[in-house]
């Protein structure tokens, strides 16, 4: 498990100096912290670190759903909507050869 | 093999870049727009053709590159009208318009791509081999042209303006604008305002047009244009200094709220807290229409310049990258970006053919434009202007050159004195 930061983060950046394993970055619009990195602050402080400098109350327990939602809708993987003049309102099918990686 | 041309960014320089190319005979092209509809920060704007517009307008069609202004003038509300400053104007109605555009791709072959949100390249030496969606499909081109704006993120409206107010471009819904030049690690400049500052902010907002009083609703469909003076106590002359629009930081427009018809009230200014405006007479119940939060600030624009040369051609450490628009320097407004990118899209696929690279000669004012802003950029203090054909120091220089005529057969001899008559209708593929 590992903690998140919401989106009422002001982009203060107050956790980011005091988390411990360096988990907290600067991301495109708020703070966010690697899953991979965070460790809840075991071993170091009592409580989360971030939760305690938090000054709005953005750091939280992470909940997947959140983290889901929060992102924007091309990052939850949405396939594009491809208009061409024989589909002009828009075909699933890929009508030209992609490599998918 | 066929060839493919890759447009990231569906604004009106992305679409314009998509005509030229298709019409100089790329076998494929495709529009990677990351929202739900083509046009960019094109759907809340809606002024062409006032005062040196015009001339670049009738340039563009002479060079056959026109279409899209056709398109424009076919939705318009108002032509033929006058605001302060600015003359035979014409207003498209921002609503009836991407629809409009979009058919016009389509029906010349252009596939659009929409919630495709580039963020990664994949390179190879010196080029762009593919670009990969936000999704992971990865998509292969021998060309790309780069235009994908400079408005947001949320952290540059935060840090340079007043906050995500939530504008046309929702950054929050599909992620901020990425930038294909930034993706290949070339360096961007930003644009700055006076003070030295970086950004600027976008010079209008939309009201609801039902939430005005009728009798302004009515003149306002009727000529196009309501001007109403502004209680005394409230004129804010500090504000225009802030804004991306010099050709509208005129005196009328710190007195006035000066509103234009172009389907949803457009208002001349950043932005004005709501309880404000509501103590103008006749804006009593009056709602923001974009940004939503009008009432603290706009969107936050140029942020990623890209350096280029005056074929459209990125400068850097690649070989198969345009760029148009906002992107190019800057050029603010729909014209602007529909010439720059038609000449991106046009030259991608000379590259393609193996031929010389177009440029626009100085004797038309597009290509006045394209290199005197390109130099202009090189000084501190050019990177505190903005440039139009429509107004401010360029408008100036286009009357200085003798450039502005809005005389067509006049435009149509330099054209054809510069030997460009149809350039962009004629096939180099
Ligand atoms: C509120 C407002 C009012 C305006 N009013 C007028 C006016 O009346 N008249 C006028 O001439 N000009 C006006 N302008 C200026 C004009 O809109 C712009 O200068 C011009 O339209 C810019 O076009 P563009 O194509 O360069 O950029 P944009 O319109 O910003 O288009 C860029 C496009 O690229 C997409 N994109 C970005 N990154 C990616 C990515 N990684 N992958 C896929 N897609 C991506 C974006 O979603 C967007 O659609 C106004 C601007 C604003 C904000
Ligand atoms: S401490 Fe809270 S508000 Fe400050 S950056 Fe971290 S999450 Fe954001
Ligand atoms: S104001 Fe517009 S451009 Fe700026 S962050 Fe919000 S949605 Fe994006």
């Amino acid at each position: 498990m590992s903690y998140m930061i919401t989106s009422e983060c002001i982009n203060c950046s107050a956790c980011e100096m005091e988390c411990p394993v360096r988990a907290i970055t600067a991301g495109p619009s708020q703070y966010v912290i690697n899953p991979n990195v965070c460790i809840e602050c075991q071993g170091y402080y009592p409580e989360a670190r971030c939760k305690w400098a938090c000054p709005v109350d953005a750091c939280v327990p992470e909940r997947s759903s959140y983290q889901f939602r929060s992102a924007s809708l091309t990052n939850r993987g949405a396939p594009p909507v491809v208009l061409t003049a024989d589909h002009p309102t828009g075909v699933k099918r890929m009508p030209i050869e992609v490599a998918s990686e | 093999m066929k060839n493919r041309v890759v447009v990231v960014g569906g604004g009106w320089a992305g679409c314009s870049a998509a005509m030229t190319a298709k019409l100089a005979g790329a076998d494929e092209v495709i529009v990677l727009e990351r929202t739900d509809g083509l046009l960019g920060t094109g759907l809340v704007g809606g002024i062409m053709r006032n005062n040196g517009r015009y001339t670049a307008a009738e340039e563009m069609i002479a060079m056959g590159g026109g279409q899209l202004f056709q398109v424009a003038d076919n939705t318009a509300r108002h032509s033929n009208f006058e605001f302060p400053g600015h003359k035979h104007a014409t207003l498209y109605d921002v609503a009836k318009i991407e629809p409009a555009v979009r058919r016009c791709l389509l029906e010349h072959g252009i596939e659009v791509w929409l919630f495709s949100r580039v963020t990664e390249i994949i390179r190879q030496n010196g080029s762009i081999d593919a670009v990969r969606l936000e999704n992971g499909i990865v998509i292969h081109a021998d060309m790309f042209v780069d235009a994908t704006g400079t408005v947001g993120s949320q952290n540059y409206c935060t840090e340079h303006g007043n906050g995500c107010v939530m504008c046309i471009v929702r950054c929050p819904t599909f992620g901020p604008r990425v930038s294909l030049t930034g993706l290949v690690g070339i360096p961007e400049k930003a644009g700055r305002k006076k003070d030295g500052s970086i950004g600027a902010m976008s010079g209008s907002c939309k009201l609801n047009k039902d939430t005005i009083a009728p009798h302004i609703r009515e003149q306002l469909e009727e000529t196009g244009l309501a001007i109403i003076p502004i209680p005394e106590h409230l004129v804010n002359e500090k504000k225009l200094g802030t804004k991306a629009c010099q050709q509208y930081a005129l005196k009328e427009y710190a007195d006035n709220v000066i509103l234009l018809d172009t389907g949803q009230v457009k208002l001349m200014t950043s932005y004005m807290p709501l309880h404000e405006l509501r103590q103008i007479p006749g804006l009593e119940d009056v709602r923001y229409e974009d940004p939503y939060s009008g009432t603290i600030g706009n969107s936050m624009r140029y942020s990623a310049l890209s350096p280029r040369d005056d074929h459209m051609r990125v400068i850097g450490d690649v070989d198969n990258l345009f760029c148009g628009g906002e992107k190019a320097g800057l050029l603010v407004g729909h014209t602007e970006a529909m010439v720059t990118g038609a000449l991106g899209g046009h030259n991608a696929v000379r590259a393609i053919a193996g031929r010389e690279l177009l440029q626009i000669p100085d004797s038309l004012s597009v290509g006045d434009a394209i290199t005197h802003v390109r130099e202009a950029m090189k000084t501190d203090e050019g990177m505190t202007e903005k440039y139009t054909f429509s107004g401010s120091i360029y408008f100036k220089r286009m009357k200085e050159r003798g450039l502005y005529t809005t005389d067509h057969d006049r435009i149509a001899e330099r054209v054809a004195d510069a030997g460009l008559t149809n350039i962009y209708s004629q096939r180099v593929l």
